[in-house]
């Protein structure tokens, strides 16, 4: 079988992921900004009672809520502290350079405007990734103090753990090549040409 | 397309459900990864025996460096998208089942080659480490599934196996 021309792909695809997961770590702070804005956006629709800002710091993107936590031991008691809950952009980002790595070792038509279309559709499930982050961390490791602050019964409590594991584990490293796949078929569609083809070679030679 | 793509989804959600239910985790997916760290070490072992494994930890037995196999790092989620893909894909069954063997296979032995490069790694340098661990070898793991599937989607292309669609 002549796997050639997906040899060669993903030897492309490798080499491109590398220069880009360079560049995307360098620019993390810029990129994660509409993450974070749209997270915003999230926090101020659903859990405006509880929530108060997102801060970002470098990648870092932080929840700050009006959650009171319980005292350390040895603190005064008239001592409070606030829930913050803290979630990384580039664990979950990293969709986006093997986005632009599989457009640009496949290199379809148009390919400035399939990396800007992935790109954005990428945002908003990289907001699942961190808004279900900071959800795991307050309704459910934050302990029985701060969640009886709220109204997670354990139904939702299971149903954000596993929001966070398909956020975090499944969602960063699929989405990029479901999208590109969608987006550009080129490649697919020249594989199961070119293996009709091989078939199709030795009978017609065949008398 | 649309109804691969239900079908990707719908066994994605049922394996990915069932691979955090308890019953799973306790007979399946902590057994496998513990496997996992044995089959690391028993590689590791034929060039350099001062390591060893406890569950699902590989340890240096000369400076202590250890590294745990955690979840995402098992390779069973990557193995969960590939059955999904190639079960919602139209082919013939028989196809499908030897597809996925031979596809888990292939995606494991990257996944050993990962743990094992990463144990390595951690004890060069934490940086490069975590950049390998956080992000490469995630993006790595996944193109493995893709190439994977499309060399059987070429497979079955090759051998007439495809359905015809439309007249």
């Amino acid at each position: 079988m002549n796997v050639s021309l997906l040899a060669g792909f993903l030897l492309r695809v490798i080499l491109w992921l590398i220069v880009c997961l360079g560049v995307w770590y360098g620019l993390g702070r810029f990129l994660a900004m509409p993450v974070a804005w749209l997270c915003m956006a999230v926090a101020q629709t659903f859990f405006s009672g509880w929530s108060e800002a997102v801060e970002q710091s470098g990648t870092t993107l932080a929840l700050l809520t009006n959650l009171q936590l319980p005292p350390p031991p040895g603190a005064p008691a008239n001592a409070s502290a606030l829930l913050t809950a803290e979630a990384d952009y580039r664990v979950i980002g990293y969709g986006l350079p093997m986005l632009l790595a599989l457009f640009l070792a496949s290199r379809p038509h148009a390919m400035a405007v399939k990396m800007l279309t992935g790109a954005l559709v990428l945002l908003p499930f990289q907001a699942w990734s961190i808004v279900f982050t900071w959800l795991k961390q307050v309704a459910i490791q934050a302990g029985p103090e701060v969640t009886a602050q709220l109204q997670f019964g354990d139904t939702a409590r299971n149903l954000i753990g596993l929001a966070y594991q398909f956020g975090t584990l499944v969602l960063p490293p699929l989405l990029p090549v479901v999208l590109w796949l969608l987006l550009d078929r080129k490649l697919f569609s020249t594989l199961l040409v070119e293996a009709y083809l091989e078939r199709a070679e030795p009978e017609e030679k065949s008398p | 397309m649309l109804r691969f793509f239900i079908i990707f989804l719908a066994v994605q959600a049922a394996l990915f459900g069932a691979e955090l239910w308890q019953p799973v985790q306790m007979g399946l997916v902590i057994p496998w990864t513990e496997t996992l760290a044995r089959i690391s070490v028993v590689l590791l072992q034929s060039f350099d025996p001062d390591v060893h494994s406890y569950g699902v930890v590989i340890q240096s037995l000369k400076n202590g460096f250890g590294v745990s196999i955690q979840p995402g790092c098992n390779g069973v989620e990557a193995c969960i998208i590939l059955i999904a893909a190639m079960l919602a894909f139209p082919s013939p069954w028989k196809h499908k089942l030897v597809g996925i063997g031979l596809g888990i296979l292939a995606v494991q032995a990257m996944n050993v080659l990962r743990v094992i490069s990463l144990y390595y790694l951690g004890q060069w340098n934490k940086e490069v480490f975590e950049f390998a661990h956080l992000y490469l070898w995630q993006a790595l793991i996944m193109l493995d599934v893709l190439v994977v599937w499309l060399l059987w989607v070429r497979y079955l292309a090759g051998h007439s196996l495809l359905p015809k669609f439309g007249s």
